[in-house]
């Protein structure tokens, strides 16, 4: 003998609607607290809505200088190292920068080329280049940025005299021109 | 005349003599001499002649200070000697003694007195730009001084006097591919020490000849 279903009524169902028991949920509890939960939180965050902003605001703002003064900390820590650096090498940074090592250095070309412990440091390609630059600046005119540049080729090349003698009539002409010599770094 | 008349006469006859008297009394001037090579080049080791008696060498800064006695006026032959490798100017100088003092009064001034020293040799250092001119050799009055790098660029420096004429040349005979052959510059060294920058342009034979055909179309239309 088959038995109908039975329809149960929920106590607590105000309006006292009948409900399959084979539908009923066996619980309401545990899931409306959460959701309340979430109502009261929602709720809080819409009245705090301004100050939250405000305290992320400011939250941005002090992560932003952190950083930047963590890399400006982290720029003056290499600056230091480099300064450290060309006080130990008197010959300073641009021909530091440029030391190569001497076995893959093709010898210098040139009529008064001879080899040297320092320009054996230099590649070919890159003495054209600080030639070509040297050059080039005083073919500009811009005596004042050529003399360092060709006091670091008299650096590199002691035994060219011919860099040397440049040196000397670059120091005549800013004599008498009255120029003053730029400050190092002001140069192109 | 009244009595206060002629003491006043008298006392500026006085005045007068014993100014007169001061003037050319002998006393002490201070000169310092600052020898150059070139304006503002400063030079040791030229010997100075007052009136043909030496009073000693510039130190190595240039100067030498001296005390030369005379009269207030008195006119004094300068004259110096010029270290190897310098020459002096050949006419002498005058002096005249003269006492100055500065505003401040902070005693008597020397005279200061620039005398001249004058290289007897230039130094001209030559820049080469050859354009599409690597390898090429540049010769200064025919002899093979430099040879231009892949950039085209050659250093040298020649010495010689004021005057001086000095034919670079560019020898492109390895290159016969290569116009203008053989392509000479003359230059003069000026009275001081200079930098001459040489821009040379090479091409190849056809390039040269278009360029050059290019050039006289131009020409004509001008």
């Amino acid at each position: 003998m088959r038995l109908p279903a039975t329809m149960v009524i929920d106590d607590r169902d105000d309006e006292k609607t009948l409900v399959d028991a084979r539908f009923a949920v066996p619980d309401h509890t545990p899931r409306e607290e959460p959701q309340a939960r979430w109502r009261g939180a929602s709720a809080w965050l819409r009245r705090r809505r301004r100050r939250i902003a405000e305290a992320g605001a400011v939250l941005a703002l002090v992560l932003g200088l952190g950083a930047v003064a963590y890399q400006q900390s982290r720029e003056v820590d290499a600056l230091r190292e480099r300064i450290d650096a060309m006080k130990r090498d008197r010959s300073g940074s641009f021909v530091g920068g440029l030391a190569r090592s001497s076995s893959s250095a093709p010898p210098p070309v040139g009529a008064e080329a001879t080899s040297n412990p320092s320009s054996g440091e230099v590649t070919q390609s890159e003495r054209e280049s600080l030639e070509r630059r040297g050059a080039m600046l005083i073919g500009s005119n811009d005596f004042s940025c050529a003399l360092p540049h060709y006091r670091m080729l008299t650096e590199l090349f002691p035994q060219q005299r011919v860099f040397r003698d440049v040196v000397t009539v670059l120091e005549a002409k800013l004599r008498r021109s009255g120029s003053v010599e730029p400050a190092s770094g002001s140069c192109p | 005349m009244s009595l206060t008349s002629w003491s006043t006469i008298v006392f500026a006859a006085a005045a007068l003599t014993s100014c007169e008297g001061s003037t050319n009394a002998m006393q002490s001037f201070d000169v310092v001499f600052r020898v150059e090579s070139d304006p503002g080049v400063r030079l040791g080791g030229a010997r100075v002649f007052v009136d043909g008696e030496s009073i000693g060498e510039t130190r190595s800064d240039g100067l030498l200070g001296a005390e030369l006695y005379g009269r207030s006026g008195q006119r004094l032959r300068i004259e110096h000697d010029c270290p190897e490798g310098y020459e002096a100017p050949s006419q002498p100088k005058l002096l005249r003694l003269r006492s100055f003092h500065g505003i401040d009064a902070s005693g008597s001034l020397a005279m200061e007195i620039t005398l001249r020293c004058r290289p007897e040799k230039r130094l001209a250092a030559f820049i080469v730009r050859a354009k599409n001119g690597p390898g090429i050799p540049v010769l200064l009055d025919g002899e093979r001084v430099a040879r231009t790098n892949g950039f085209g660029v050659a250093h040298f420096s020649a010495w010689g006097a004021a005057g001086t004429e000095l034919t670079v040349q560019f020898d492109t005979s390895a290159q016969p591919e290569l116009r203008p052959q053989l392509q000479t510059r003359l230059f003069t060294l000026p009275d001081a020490d200079e930098i001459f920058v040489i821009d040379q342009s090479f091409a190849p034979v056809e390039q040269h000849r278009k360029s050059k055909r290019r050039r006289t179309k131009i020409t004509k239309i001008e």
